[in-house]
């Protein structure tokens, strides 16, 4: 097993390298963040916004663009498209189920970020006094556990929205509509915190945090203790339901697609 | 006054390399090598107005570069190249309007649409008079048989159909100079057929000028009764199909079926034998004895049936990108 | 005239290939709808803890963002579609065919598909601007409406204009599709008024991208706030663009000439 990601994995690394302008770029269009941050500076005037001093801001935005590029999966228009051009059909004649190929694909495309990322977590923080991050060990460890966590939920998602292709040619338009949700109740665009009380409370429960505010305030350090093994624990319930949805879809699916002879 | 000329062409380009393997995409991160590729090195020609030229060469040997100089997609190197008296690359409205450009590979039919909107569009384009809409549009229908095939979906029609709709908006504004670069690729034996036929008729028609490429020696042959053969961008032959066919096969085939089988060696002093399956017997003999030879296997044996064909075309091209052209020439001597 | 028949033809001719499409309209509504849901979403947040962004009030805020989904509605029912189709004609090579028509070139590469449905996003902004204009209980003069209206065909001319320079870039960099995500990252600033942002972003989106003059340049006209200088830097700009995009799409097509096969 190990040999086949190994080998999935040097393809996928292949690829991202050959597309690295195409990553750059869009790791460059990610700026909404920064927008957002720049006016919740000058919204905040020096002073505290809800629970947000000033340097927090820089420091949820910046690290909000480190999460988000370790998080996001951007393989829904390729599995829309091997599905409904039959193109999945040699991907199915390999004895490995074509899922790995799409995770280690994008797993091989993050390294690439990290160079650029970086150096964002770090310099933000150097230059304006106060923002940072907690970085004691548990934390750290709790934050890379979340981020996987968000980035596994994150991938099943969108997957099960691509597998609908089978079914609907309106795939991506579907996860189009999801996406405009999950930009307001992630929390990518405004920091849940700061909703009014009822937006904060429903988004709890709703999967969208979980692939990316979570990791995030984990790293921020506002939460711990019992609220955090709360919060894993939805975000684990979250990844086991999307891990079954997949399961279900795919393989009547795969009836269907069959049937169909596509 | 020639309605093409082409004089001392060269088109060179640049390709960038890169080396296979992750090494190679991270290496060529850092230093591209790149590597001049002389498409077309140094050809001159001339079509006079109403010419069919066919325009021939293995793949990679110059071809569609030459048609895309012709027809302004792209700047010659070096050398001096005029259509209809202008300089093709500075793409004049008026020279634009008078030239057309085929592909049969690529389509300018809109996918989702009938043709007859892609056609309408190019009315606007050339603006073409409604009258002239009309009577021309009735002609290409009458040539081309499209019959209803205008209003259908394009992505809806056959391969065969669809050129045939790619050619009406090709030439709906009636060009002088047709480029046509493998008009019949990947038609059926009777598309490829009647796609030929339009394109003579055409011709004779309008007295357009036509430069064609094609891989299907049946199109040159049907068409054109000169050919221009390229190879490596350098020009190899430029002239007459029919002398081109006696220099460098200087010979027919004369195909026997004769009444009862015979061995190969019997029939030896009459020429090469090519292939002696059972009765029917083909024989190889020089161009100026096929007479004599053929009169002498009708008296020597009992023939059922006799044909005395040219070689097969395909042979001839070959023979001469081989580089047989100059060394077939001692031969006939 | 053979022009604007010209792209009345291709309108006319995308229409068409929509209605094929007709689930598509529902959807892509929806999807226009929810868009302007997220954007408000990301204003309305910043009000539920202060009267006031950079100066300008929510209805005052509201315009700019009805200004920023009619251009974003622009970009993806002209632009984009068009960027995707010269993009294609590259790869493919069937800007031959456009090469060898006897019309200006960038014209006929640039304004050939319209996915019509995307236009909802401009009738959306335009309902946006009309209530915020409501809202404020403030009906400008025709002069303002006049000078409003000008400055829009220039954002429009402008956001064309910078969108096909990079467009542009493909015939150097065909695999580099999604280069005019670029704009988008710019662009996306322009949904708040730029006195939100710190002097040099603010001059960047000035001059640099030009995103202000497409947002709130015409939103600060409208309200009287403008200064007859930003006013004739805004035309001034549209020009100026529209003469570099052309001069630089021939150049482009001059080195397509030379340098392919």
């Amino acid at each position: 097993m190990w040999h086949k990601w190994w080998a999935l994995f040097r393809a996928g690394w292949g690829n991202a390298l050959a597309y690295r302008a195409e990553i750059f770029i869009w790791m460059l269009t990610g700026t909404l963040p920064l927008v957002m941050m720049s006016v919740w500076l000058s919204v905040a005037g020096g002073e505290a916004v809800g629970s947000f001093q000033p340097a927090d801001f820089v420091s949820y935005y910046l690290g909000g663009i480190f999460v988000r590029q370790m998080v996001g999966v951007w393989i829904v228009w390729d599995l829309e498209r091997a599905i409904r051009l039959g193109e999945l059909s040699p991907k199915l004649l390999r004895p490995i189920n074509p899922i790995y190929e799409y995770m280690a694909e994008n797993l091989a495309a993050k390294p690439m970020r990290l160079p650029v990322l970086l150096p964002l977590l770090v310099l933000g923080p150097l230059l304006y006094p106060g923002a940072g991050y907690e970085l004691s060990p548990a934390n750290v460890l709790a934050f890379l556990v979340t981020l996987a966590l968000a980035w596994l939920l994150y991938f099943f998602i969108q997957y099960c929205i691509g597998l609908l292709a089978f079914w609907m040619s309106q795939a991506t338009s579907l996860w189009q509509a999801w996406f405009h949700l999950w930009l307001v109740f992630s929390g990518y665009l405004i920091p849940l915190d700061l909703f009014p009380p009822l937006v904060t409370r429903l988004s709890a429960w709703l999967p969208f945090r979980y692939t990316f505010a979570l990791p995030l305030e984990v790293l921020m350090g506002r939460l711990g203790g019992t609220v955090l093994v709360h919060q894993v624990a939805i975000q684990v319930a979250w990844v086991l339901f999307f891990v079954a949805l997949y399961r279900m879809l795919w393989s009547r699916g795969l009836r269907r697609y069959s049937a169909v002879g596509a | 006054m020639y309605h093409i000329e082409v004089r001392h062409l060269k088109k060179y380009y640049e390709v960038h390399h890169k080396a296979p393997g992750f090494w190679g995409s991270l290496r060529s991160l850092v230093r591209r090598e790149t590597r001049t590729v002389r498409a077309v090195d140094d050809i001159s020609f001339t079509v006079a107005p109403g010419e069919i030229v066919g325009f021939l060469g293995p793949n990679g040997a110059g071809k569609t570069t030459t048609l895309k100089v012709l027809s302004g997609l792209l700047y010659p190197t070096a050398g001096e190249v005029r259509v209809l008296g202008f300089t093709p690359h500075e793409r004049q409205p008026a020279f634009l309007r008078q030239i057309t450009l085929v592909m049969g590979q690529k389509q300018q039919l809109l996918w989702d649409l009938p043709a007859i909107e892609t056609l309408l569009i190019n009315k606007a384009i050339y603006e073409i008079p409604d009258d002239e809409f009309r009577r021309t549009l009735d002609e290409l229908t009458e040539l081309l048989e499209l019959g209803t095939l205008l209003t259908k979906q394009v992505r809806k029609l056959s391969l065969g159909e669809r050129m045939k709709c790619e050619l009406a908006a090709a030439l709906l504004h009636r060009p002088k100079v047709l480029f046509l670069d493998e008009p019949t690729i990947g038609l059926d034996v009777t598309m490829q057929a009647k796609v030929r036929q339009f394109i003579a008729e055409y011709n004779a028609r309008y007295g357009a000028t036509v430069l064609l490429t094609s891989h299907y020696m049946a199109d040159v042959a049907a068409l054109a009764k000169r050919v221009i053969i390229i190879d490596h961008g350098h020009l190899v032959y430029d002239g007459d199909l029919e002398t081109l066919v006696q220099q460098v096969a200087p010979y027919k085939v004369i195909t026997v079926t004769l009444r009862q089988s015979v061995s190969p060696s019997v029939l030896k002093p009459f020429g090469h034998v090519l292939a002696a399956n059972g009765v029917k017997v083909s024989i190889q003999v020089p161009r100026g004895t096929t007479s004599r030879v053929a009169a002498r296997l009708l008296q020597e044996f009992a023939v059922d049936d006799l044909t005395i064909e040219e070689p097969p075309l395909e042979e001839i091209i070959q023979h001469v990108f081989t580089g047989g052209i100059r060394e077939a020439s001692p031969d006939v001597a | 005239m053979r022009y604007v028949r010209l792209l009345w033809l291709f309108f006319k001719n995308s229409l068409l290939v929509e209605m094929e499409y007709r689930v598509n309209f529902a959807l892509n509504t929806l999807l226009s709808v929810l868009w302007l849901g997220v954007r408000l979403a990301a204003v309305l947040a910043f009000f539920v803890h202060r009267p006031t962004i950079g100066g300008w009030t929510l209805p005052e805020a509201l315009i700019v963002l009805g200004l920023f989904n009619v251009f974003s509605g622009i970009i993806d029912a002209v632009l984009r579609p068009n960027m995707d189709q010269i993009v294609e004609h590259i790869r493919k090579g069937t800007m031959d065919f456009i090469l060898t028509k006897p019309v200006n070139s960038q014209f006929l590469a640039s304004l050939r598909v319209f996915v019509v449905w995307n236009l909802a996003d401009v009738v959306l902004g335009l309902g946006v601007i009309v209530y915020a204009l409501g809202r404020l209980d403030f009906r400008p003069s025709s002069a303002q409406v006049a000078v409003f209206a000008a400055l829009l065909v220039a954002g429009v001319v402008i956001v064309y204009a910078f969108w096909m320079l990079l467009v542009t870039l493909a015939f150097w960099f065909v695999r580099v599709s999604n280069i005019t995500e670029l704009f988008s990252t710019f662009f996306t600033a322009g949904r708040f008024p730029v006195t939100v942002y710190p002097d040099w972003v603010r001059w960047l989106l000035t001059f640099i991208v030009p995103v202000a003059l497409l947002t709130t340049f015409p939103a600060a006209s409208l309200l009287g706030r403008l200064t007859a200088t930003y006013a004739l830097l805004s035309l001034g700009m549209a020009a100026g663009l529209l003469v570099a995009s052309a001069a630089f799409w021939n150049y482009a097509v001059r080195h397509y000439a030379s340098a392919s096969s």
